[in-house]
């Protein structure tokens, strides 16, 4: 039986078809991604993929995906209408919560109701029953979900089990409860974790019609699986109800995959894309999970999902020259000349025009911001039609401090920037080909010109920037450093200028030299041209596994799947008694309490697990008790992890 | 030779002679109602529970003496301050929650003798120790309790009013505290005719955390002597407790002349236990220390005994000490622990002849 | 009239011997002598009370000494606090009490009215404090700190949910959390997930200051 992967990402889709009894690769293929309807590139490499091998549709066990429809989708801000209740906790209590610059929550309405628990899992104060009944009826034709969350619901979750129960009462409208999706504390981040599931629900859901369309139009009667954010794989039912754990599916994807391929259990994978470049750490054979929560589109959830870094310079890198003179690759990221001229056939000539690579222009995904005024001005004049360069701009607006309206608009993603990027110098080589190569080639051609060398010298700096800049970032992860750098800081950090130096051999007078212990694994198309280079400034080990250029794809088709429930064993005192939650079970001692705890963990676990299309489940018992010396026993925490296979189904099987 | 009984071996603590083994006093009053499976409330409230479970519990722990202590709002409910019972914690006096009986200095004046054996809270202690002496009068230690007139003044007041009051209006306060003392005086007696074998005075206040030595003679020392020269005077022996921090051995042997003294943590000036062997172990006999927080509530069996080995180690030799928690035995403790206490005394044991 | 020194140190030994009526008066002439009030309640009331907190800790003054030392501040603080401009130098607030359970604030009030002698904001709940008193307070005043104490052991474990209440309602950030009292150690700070523990009312002041710095 044979398995087909597939992962989408920014720039190309990837498929592969591997055989499920020995994991060989029988056949692999490429094509674009396509932004307005993610299921078309799916379909098409789908098609691609098959027609390249002689595998028949009816030889198909699994299909899998990992796609950025869910992130996109957040960034985009897209999705259906949400109905917000909470439960002992009101609005202001969120813009309390609130993390400085999160955005606002997505929400139609939200309705604040008493309710909520207490640390110790006791009712806060009753549920108004009737109150929310009205509440429900009144809003539920306006709005396509509702999302329930509580306060304390980790530790007692049958309030946002009851208001679910009203609400199905009253309307068939998906709801999603905040300790479905969450086991920790924190109730802003459950919230924003159940408002942004129930908005892309219908998003991932038209997906995953989409395909599965098409799989049964050729004959695939499979199961279809998506990838989670922490590299697990879940069954289409269970990811219509989850859609936010496919949020960073596809780093997942390529650090599993990436993982997969080099046979390692302790390695880093990196995988340089058209875009951007993931970076994450591998250790005793699993990911780095974030636990905390992935943040996405400025938004803090609770959804578990790999640690990946993608501050590394990447292929849509910006490449530019300061006030100086001195050529920078970074941080700034931009839409390649190859591919932005492709969309604007103009570009090339106003490039000569003004002998410039760095441009403007409306952001092809995001809506018109509909403020009026000087941005209103700023759209309809200059960038209603094609890219504008900073003078047109500056023309424009004229006395209005254009770099503060700028830096705005791009902030909130209104206004992408155009500019010469490592993807264009690929372009020039010809180690792509998807964009348009004369548009790089003429790119490649001005900065050169300007900074007074050749292009062959451009390349070789760039590309030395590129490797010393991707070692770097990957040194800084490997340290403690790594989660103080911030995305976009533009304050030079002395720690990080001193690891450059140790990097690049010498800090003043004194040869350094560091290593890393551990190999990299490259993935991705152009890892080739990096990953050796890295590696050997980092003095470690390069895998470039065969199959890497498809790294993600695999990874997509290898996962597990797995179910995870945490659980908490409390003591207490007045009177004295061990309590487990979430709920709130009491008994007298220790052992009996954590020995319940476990056995309700692996039901709770293996439901899901089944649930979620796995066979073959076994589990894993974390238990982490917190005793000290003199204060003795307080708390344990217990995570059970059900691991199973896909179960698989073909049209022979049947 | 058969083993003695508990107040026999207690009888020779006091007397500083080395017994079969080290008495064991886990002080378990509140705790105790968890043996009958009653609340803290019923507890405190029913006498006859009260003698019940704490009959119970020795029958459970084997501890060798029994400390009559309900909580230490027992005295001031019979001037009438307003005291609050949770169900599952230690009665107290509502002038900790903003509702004091002495709410002005004027009020201290208004203070008059009371009939101790009219007082409900006080009555019902009484009959606690007549019915606990009744029945383990003869087998095991029965040490009645009385809080101090400074401690039960300030349980109407509180000790921040008072120890500025004692400051600006000192005549108003002594005033109080004589008539306070009067009642106790009644009160001790009512508890030694009932047949506790000693009584223990709460001086809590003699502590360098609290009050200095010369408040303390003013404010408590020249009241409170009197309850102690009546149990001289009766031949009942006498046992301080202060669970203080810094506490004044020598100004409470200066007043009291006790026979020994409860406390939890080393006195002023002491910084060790051998040091307190040494200075103190022959003048008073030592009833201590374990510590409450640390080792009997938050530890477990194993943190007792090597605790407790610990401490008869030092203060043993030569009789003249009682293994005993430091305070009450932590209401809500596991009871595990004060077993383990009498256990360490009966695995631990220096007075063995091999 | 008094010179500068005369009227600091003046005050500074109103409060170390506790005299209400005496601090007033120094504190009147600091405002006759044009002094600035802020530095009359910083040098001079708070170098007193500086003084009180170590003789405290040195076993030579005690609780009715202290609290009246504590009425000498106040009444000194009276007078000067019309006329202390509102200074970006004071530092922080702190939501103060007793949890849950314990009646115990002798300890508390060393703390409040040390903190208070060191200009900071405190919010005093008083004591038997709800834990979710603590956090509801702290959201409404702002507070950078929430300081909690327990003398009884049955009330400790009430901390650790204070805690865990800061987490869930993402205040864990923003609010930092001091605990003391006799049952508490800095091992049970680090476990129920405080950022401070203090022995007793200096320390409390000292682990404050750090804790703004480090903030």
């Amino acid at each position: 039986m044979f398995g087909i992967g597939i992962s989408s990402g920014g720039s190309f889709t990837d498929a592969v078809i591997m055989d499920l009894k020995n994991w060989h690769v029988v056949s692999k293929a490429k094509s674009p991604t396509t932004y307005n309807d993610f299921s078309l590139g799916i379909i098409n490499s789908l098609d691609k993929v098959l027609s390249s091998s002689n595998v028949r549709p009816e030889e198909i066990g699994l299909v899998s995906l990992a796609t950025t429809l869910a992130t996109n989708a957040i960034i985009e801000n897209k999705g259906g209408k949400v109905s917000l209740i909470l439960l002992g906790f009101q609005q202001s209590d969120m813009l309390i919560s609130k993390p400085e610059n999160a955005r606002d929550l997505p929400v139609h309405n939200i309705m604040s109701f008493n309710g909520g628990h207490g640390p110790d899992g006791i009712e806060i104060c009753p549920l108004d029953l009737d109150a929310i009944e009205d509440g429900v009826k009144r809003s539920k034709d306006a709005v396509d979900s509702f999302a329930v969350s509580g306060l304390f619901s980790v530790r007692n979750p049958i309030h946002e089990m009851t208001v679910k129960r009203i609400i199905s009462r009253h309307t068939n409208k998906p709801v999603v409860c905040g300790f479905e999706l969450a086991g920790k504390l924190g109730i802003y981040e459950r919230t924003v974790t159940a408002v942004l599931n129930a908005r892309i629900m219908p998003i991932v859901e038209r997906l995953i019609m989409s395909v599965k369309a098409a799989m049964s139009q050729r004959n695939i009667c499979a199961p279809l699986m998506l990838v989670r954010g922490d590299g697990a794989l879940m069954n289409d039912a269970v990811a219509m109800e989850r859609a936010i754990e496919t949020i960073q599916s596809g780093p997942a994807a390529s650090v599993i995959g990436g993982k997969f391929l080099s046979s390692k259990e302790d390695v880093v994978v990196m995988d340089i894309g058209s875009t951007t470049t993931i970076i994450c750490s591998v250790k005793a054979g699993a990911p780095k999970i974030d636990e905390s929560g992935a943040t996405i589109a400025g938004w803090k959830t609770r959804v578990r999902a790999v640690d990946a870094d993608a501050l590394g310079n990447g292929g849509d890198s910006w490449i530019s020259v300061d006030s100086m003179g001195i050529l920078k690759v970074g941080p700034r990221r931009v839409i390649p000349l190859a591919f932005a001229s492709k969309d604007f056939p103009s570009l090339k000539g106003k490039m000569q025009q003004f002998e410039t690579v760095d441009f403007f222009s409306a952001s092809k995904a995001m809506r018109r911001p509909d403020a009026g005024g000087l941005s209103q001005k700023l759209f309809d004049a200059v960038l209603n039609l094609e890219p504008a360069t900073i003078i047109e701009i500056k023309k424009e607006l004229k006395s209005t401090p254009v770099d503060l309206l700028i830096g705005m608009l791009e902030d909130s993603g209104y206004m992408a920037r155009i500019g010469l990027t490592p993807t264009d110098l690929m372009h020039v080589k010809g180690l792509f080909t998807l964009g348009d190569v004369e548009a790089s080639m003429l790119g490649t051609g001005i900065l050169a010109k300007r900074l007074n060398i050749t292009q062959d010298q451009l390349y070789e700096k760039v590309w030395d920037l590129m490797v010393q800049k991707n070692a770097l970032r990957l040194a800084e992860l490997q340290t403690p450093l790594g989660n103080m750098i911030m995305e976009n800081s533009e304050k030079p950090n002395p720690a990080v200028e001193i690891l450059d130096s140790i990097i690049r051999g010498s800090l003043g007078d004194i040869s350094v030299s560091c290593s890393l212990n551990v190999p990299i694994v490259g993935i991705g198309a152009p890892a080739q041209f990096f990953i050796p280079q890295i590696a050997e400034r980092l003095k470690t080990e390069s895998i470039i596994p065969q199959h890497y250029e498809v790294g993600a794809a695999i990874g997509s088709l290898v996962g597990n799947v797995v179910s995870t429930f945490d659980l908490l064993v409390r003591k207490e005192v007045m009177p004295e008694c061990y309590v487990v939650f979430p709920g709130r079970h009491v008994f007298s001692d220790l052992e009996s309490a954590a020995e319940f705890a476990i056995k309700m963990g692996k039901e709770e676990a293996y439901k899901q697990a089944e649930k979620t299309g796995a066979i073959d489940i076994e589990f894993k018992v974390k238990r982490e008790d917190k005793v000290f010396s003199k204060i003795g026993f307080m708390w344990s925490d217990i995570r059970v992890t059900a691991t199973g296979r896909p179960a698989l189904e073909s049209k022979e099987l049947k | 030779m058969p083993e003695k009984t508990s107040l026999e071996r207690v009888v020779d603590a006091l007397s500083f002679r080395e017994s079969d083994r080290v008495p064991a006093g886990p002080l378990v009053c509140g705790a105790s109602r968890r043996v009958l499976g009653i609340t803290y409330a019923q507890w405190a409230k029913k006498p006859e529970l009260t003698a019940k479970s704490l009959i119970q519990a020795q029958k459970l722990l084997g501890f060798d003496g029994f400390l009559l202590l309900t909580d230490l709002s027992v005295e001031c409910e019979a001037w009438g301050q307003k005291v609050d019972y949770p169900m599952e914690s230690t009665p107290i006096t509502m002038a900790f929650k903003g509702d004091p009986l002495i709410k002005t200095v004027e009020d201290y004046e208004k203070l008059e003798w009371v009939d101790a054996k009219k007082a409900t809270r006080m009555k019902n202690s009484v009959q606690v120790a007549s019915t606990v002496a009744k029945e383990k009068g003869k087998e095991v230690a029965i040490m009645g309790f009385v809080y101090g007139p400074a401690g039960v003044l300030s349980m109407m007041r509180t000790l921040e009013k008072m120890s500025l009051d004692l400051k600006r209006n000192p005549s108003a306060v002594k005033k109080a505290l004589k008539v306070v003392n009067d009642v106790l005086l009644d009160y001790t007696v009512q508890q030694i005719e009932a047949g506790v074998h000693a009584i223990v005075l709460d001086v809590l206040f003699a502590s360098r955390f609290i009050w200095s030595r010369p408040v303390y003679d003013e404010f408590e020392g020249q009241f409170c002597v009197k309850l102690s020269d009546e149990c001289h005077k009766r031949n009942v022996p006498v046992i301080l407790h202060n669970c203080g921090n810094a506490t004044y051995f020598d100004t409470m042997t200066k007043w009291y002349n006790p026979l020994g003294i409860s406390f939890h943590y080393l006195p002023d000036g002491i910084s060790s236990l051998e040091e307190l062997k040494e200075k103190w172990g022959k003048k008073v006999v030592l009833l201590g220390m374990m510590d409450n927080p640390n080792v009997l509530y938050m530890g477990d069996e194993d943190l007792v005994l090597r605790e407790s080995k610990k401490q008869i180690d030092a203060l043993a030799a030569g009789g003249g000490f009682l293994l005993c928690s430091g305070c009450e035995f932590p209401p809500n403790a596991s009871l595990l622990n004060a077993k383990a206490m009498v256990d360490a005394c009966k695995m631990y044991n220096p007075y063995k002849k091999t | 009239m008094s010179t500068r020194e005369d009227i600091l140190a003046g005050l500074a030994k109103a409060v170390i011997d506790g005299d209400p009526d005496v601090s007033k008066v120094w504190a009147q002439k600091a405002l006759n002598a044009q002094m600035d009030a802020y530095e009359a309640l910083t040098k001079g009331c708070q170098e007193g009370m500086k003084v009180v907190g170590d003789r405290y800790t040195a076993g030579t003054m005690f609780i009715p000494e202290i609290l009246l030392s504590a009425e000498a501040l106040y009444s000194a603080m009276d007078v000067l606090r019309p006329y202390i401009k509102v200074q970006s130098t004071v530092p922080a607030s702190v939501v103060i009490g007793v949890i849950e359970g314990d009646v115990h604030d002798i300890g508390k009030n060393i703390v409040k009215m040390m903190l208070e002698a060191s200009s900071v904001k405190v919010y005093d709940l008083g004591r038997d404090v709800p834990i979710e008193a603590f956090v509801t307070k702290a959201k409404e005043t702002n507070a950078n700190v929430i300081a909690m104490s327990s003398l009884m052991t049955t009330t400790m474990f009430k901390m650790k949910d204070v805690v865990d209440m800061l987490v869930e309602q993402g205040l864990r950030q923003k609010v930092k959390v001091m605990v003391g009292g006799a049952p508490t150690s800095q091992a049970f700070a680090q476990n129920v997930g405080a950022d401070a523990y203090a022995v007793d009312a200096t320390e409390a002041v000292k682990a404050f200051e750090k804790l703004m710095k480090g903030a």
